[in-house]
């Protein structure tokens, strides 16, 4: 479960002044659902779930994850979270199953339980005939599966992608795309950031659109075509943030 | 940070650092094999070149020196130096490294010394090349035994000592245990391999 209230993010710039990257953000992700923050590039999606898997600390506001707050108990909120992006690097020197291994001892596990649960995990994904080859030896798509295998070996039960698709070909984006179902029929509780709208049509129970760090608009994709008379997402999207938009926000 | 969670990024510090090609020659195999090799290879080609040159029995230009048989005689005794008449382009012959030096004895140096009129022999040399080098000092230490023979004769026709001009000795002699001496030699040595380290480690 992952509840925000009024979560906000300042950041100063020397040349701009004060950026409200995330701006009075409130929403809750129950355990089982898919919540689809979906915003333009700048919008303040990244910025968001960082606070959420406690990398950037919010200016105000709070969020629970799994009952922890962000703030007051990072740890325990880092060990009930799998935070995956296009961006994680792997160690390049370490083989597969060393990188995965090594966030599962970070994470508290006994060998006799990584054990398992590294097989487990490896069997899953097919990750078998790549598990003793460096990191910097793998395709993309191995060292995409090895990125989802590092944030899935302490079982978390909130899952946070952030654009987790992002420059990946067809193939391995549909890998992760079958993850991120497969997370929440385990009834994991699963927020992802996008700008791709048949991302969000095919998986999301919840969208949110982001924009100027604001929470524009949020519901199931059919209330919001209900909202907004439209059928079509990029339409919808649109015409939500096209009041706010400002070209120059997108960097 | 826990320690148990230090013990495990340091654990894998170590394997990504022990596998990495860069880390492992800058940080070991320059060090513990590059170093020794080079130094041993560098002392031993100069006890090899230092070895050469005193085998050597360089080729010396006598310029002028007719009228002075006894220098002559003097310069002609030294073991492992060969007296070669002086070509006209001499000087060209100790670049050229043809001739290793050449010493110049002064028109009428005999009679001057006779007269106690002081007087310069000149040796010409290739500085910092070693047989030439070698070679000068061959000749600088028989002319100071030359000079200190007239010196000696000089002082017995006046029936002087030649204690005269050496009233006395000056003699170093180490006091320190062998150990400190070491341990002086040491800690300079182990000083400088820190610094030598630390700069390989950040290559």
């Amino acid at each position: 479960m992952i509840e925000t209230r009024g979560l906000t993010k300042l950041f100063k710039d020397k040349k701009r002044g004060e950026i409200r990257a995330v701006d009075n953000v409130t929403f809750t992700c129950k355990p089982g659902q898919i919540y689809g923050l979906l915003g333009a590039n700048g919008a303040g999606k990244t910025t968001t779930l960082r606070m959420l898997a406690t990398i950037l600390e919010p200016t105000s506001g709070t969020a629970l994850v799994c009952g922890h707050d962000v703030v007051d108990s990072p740890a325990n909120v880092r060990a009930s979270v799998g935070f995956l992006s296009t961006a994680t690097a792997l160690y390049p020197r370490l083989t597969s199953q060393e990188m995965v291994e090594y966030f599962g001892r970070l994470n508290g596990l006994d060998d006799a339980t990584l054990k398992k649960r590294v097989d487990e995990i490896f069997d899953r994904l097919y990750m078998n005939s790549f598990r003793d080859r460096r990191c910097d030896k793998l395709s993309t798509g191995m060292k995409q599966k090895t990125s989802i295998a590092r944030t899935l070996i302490h079982d978390p039960q909130v899952m946070i992608f952030d654009e987790p698709t992002l420059g990946l070909d067809i193939m391995t984006a549909r890998t992760i795309i079958e993850f991120i179902r497969e997370c929440r029929q385990r009834g994991k509780t699963v927020i992802f950031s996008t700008h791709v709208m048949s991302e969000v049509e095919k998986l999301c129970d919840i969208i949110g659109i982001i924009q100027s760090g604001k929470l524009l608009a949020e519901g199931s994709l059919a209330q919001l075509r209900e909202r907004y008379h439209q059928h079509d997402l990029e339409e919808i999207f649109v015409q939500v943030i096209a009041p706010h938009y400002t070209p120059q926000e997108a960097t | 940070m826990p320690l148990h969670n230090i013990a495990i990024v340091y654990r894998k510090e170590l394997t990504e650092a022990l596998r990495d090609r860069r880390t492992l020659i800058s940080s070991l195999l320059v060090p513990l094999l590059l170093f020794p090799i080079l130094t041993a290879g560098f002392s031993a080609a100069a006890v090899y070149m230092i070895d050469r040159a005193k085998n050597e029995s360089p080729k010396v230009a006598l310029v002028g020196g007719e009228d002075s048989p006894h220098v002559l005689d003097q310069l002609r005794s030294i073991k492992n130096i060969r007296i070669v008449p002086a070509a006209s382009d001499w000087k060209k012959l100790i670049i050229d490294k043809q001739i290793r030096a050449a010493v110049e004895i002064p028109p009428a140096f005999e009679a001057e010394i006779s007269q106690q009129k002081p007087d310069v022999v000149k040796i010409y040399m290739y500085s910092n090349e070693i047989r030439s080098e070698t070679a000068a000092k061959r000749l600088e230490k028989a002319l100071k035994e030359y000079n200190e023979t007239i010196v000696s004769e000089r002082l017995a026709a006046n029936h002087l000592s030649t204690a005269l001009l050496s009233p006395f000795d000056v003699k170093q002699e180490n006091v320190a245990p062998e150990e400190k001496v070491w341990g002086e030699l040491l800690g300079g040595l182990i000083g400088y391999m820190v610094v030598l380290l630390c700069l390989t480690g950040g290559m």
